[in-house]
């Protein structure tokens, strides 16, 4: 091994760097003809370490979970046609359905503070009187969040869509609301929110004429026109 | 021909497509293999479980990055599963548990994965050969291995552990790899090349 940095190879294959010294690393392998072919004459020994372990199968159940989340997926990268990008990308910002002001991506203690206020006048409205409302029970699909619930509300004024238990959006993205249409290609809306303290938020669903399916995906800040998550909220209005 | 024929290779670019049957081809021969090295590494059914489901929807979504000409669709699973116990360890208690407990768990064996029964006695085989090939290491070799390899312990982190120099500990983990891949590069095809 003619480069000093060969004493590292193994702890490199084995995945005990941290992470800086590991991007390096890395970056010196890109340069260094020696180390490089070391490590590719090792890795054969670290890639046989998994089956030393001993085998143990998975429960039923975690299949059932995992194929839950693929088929909804698949629904719904099907339902968006070709347009459909399974890697998620950039948001684009120009949507002529949105309001100038809501082009803008909001930042997220804006967008919360928003929902609350939202979510202050929807209670008023429902509290109000008035207009009858139905509910509609929502699947919902957060693996580590079993208590989370949803539940699409509709009554004469609108509809909303209420969340509890949610997990928040990961870092940089929202919450977006789809409108699907029989089999046409699921339609964006400007229904973007996040979630407070307890995992709860409602926020205003557009027209629902026609509507077959509401759906929720995590998006870029900002929304996207096309769905890049996967789906954690259905509910079927009709 | 039926899905059940293909390669995983061959699966992998239906995947890529948004096949769910094909995924859930991939996940049912290698969910096992996934599980095994997720719990021998986390020690708990939980905690592996999320793992495990994490690495495999990690897959779905990312199918079109997977590049046959670096190797086997189960040796990237196992890949991938390794890099989110690694995380999942870093990030939780279980890791700070575990320090005091750096033997491997004892476990019943069970082989539910629905493989053919000539699959499985190659893999079980293949497990004993490799199994077999750790434990003919020098003890202080085989134990920087698994502290790093299945514990997700960092070279610096055994060396504290161990109270020696770091330069040591990296030197037994090549000189370590070294022989594994000596002693097993004789035996069946896939243990190691």
């Amino acid at each position: 091994m003619s480069c000093e940095r060969g004493i590292d190879v193994g702890a490199y294959l084995l995945g005990a760097m941290a992470e800086d010294e590991r991007t390096v690393f890395a970056a010196h392998l890109e340069g260094c003809d020696a180390c490089r072919e070391e490590v590719a004459r090792l890795r054969p020994a670290v890639d046989a370490l998994p089956l030393s372990a001993p085998a143990i199968a998975p429960p039923p159940e975690l299949r059932e979970r995992i194929m839950a989340v693929v088929r909804s997926e698949a629904e719904l990268l099907r339902a968006a046609g070709p347009e459909a990008d399974r890697v998620p990308a950039p948001a684009r910002r120009h949507r002529r359905w949105l309001r100038p002001a809501a082009l803008r991506p909001l930042p997220l203690a804006t967008l919360a503070c928003a929902l609350v206020a939202l979510a202050i006048g929807i209670a008023a409205l429902a509290g109000g009187g008035g207009s009858p409302v139905r509910t509609v029970d929502a699947s919902v699909s957060f693996p580590g969040a079993p208590r989370a619930s949803a539940q699409l509300r509709l009554g004469s004024g609108g509809a909303s869509l209420r969340v509890e238990g949610v997990p928040a959006p990961p870092a940089g993205k929202v919450y977006e609301v789809w409108l699907q249409r029989g089999t046409s290609a699921p339609e964006p809306t400007d229904a973007l929110f996040t979630v407070g303290d307890r995992g709860d938020a409602s926020v205003n669903v557009p027209d629902l004429h026609g509507v077959s399916k509401v759906m929720v995906t995590a998006e870029p800040a900002g929304g996207s026109p096309h769905p890049t998550g996967r789906v954690v909220i259905v509910a079927a209005p009709a | 021909m039926s899905l059940t024929q293909l390669a995983d290779e061959d699966l992998m670019q239906l995947v890529r497509r948004g096949e769910p049957e094909a995924f859930e081809l991939v996940y049912e021969r290698h969910a096992t293999a996934a599980f095994s090295l997720a719990y021998r590494m986390t020690g708990t059914r939980n905690l592996a479980e999320d793992v495990v489901q994490e690495a495999f929807l990690s897959l779905w979504r990312s199918g079109a990055r997977y590049d046959r000409t670096r190797g086997s669709v189960r040796t990237w699973v196992l890949g991938i599963v390794h890099n989110r116990a690694i995380d999942a360890l870093r990030r939780s208690m279980v890791h700070e548990r575990r320090r005091a407990d750096l033997e491997p768990a004892h476990l019943e064996e069970r082989f539910e994965s629905g493989e053919r029964v000539d699959v499985e006695a190659a893999r079980r085989e293949e497990a004993r050969d490799v199994r077999g090939a750790l434990q003919s290491l020098p003890a202080e070799q085989s134990k920087v291995i698994e502290l790093a390899y299945f514990g997700g312990f960092s070279h610096s982190e055994i060396a504290d552990m161990l109270e020696m120099p770091i330069g040591t500990v990296k030197g037994r983990m090549r000189l370590g790899l070294e022989k594994l891949r000596t002693s097993l590069s004789g035996l069946a095809p896939g243990a190691a090349a």
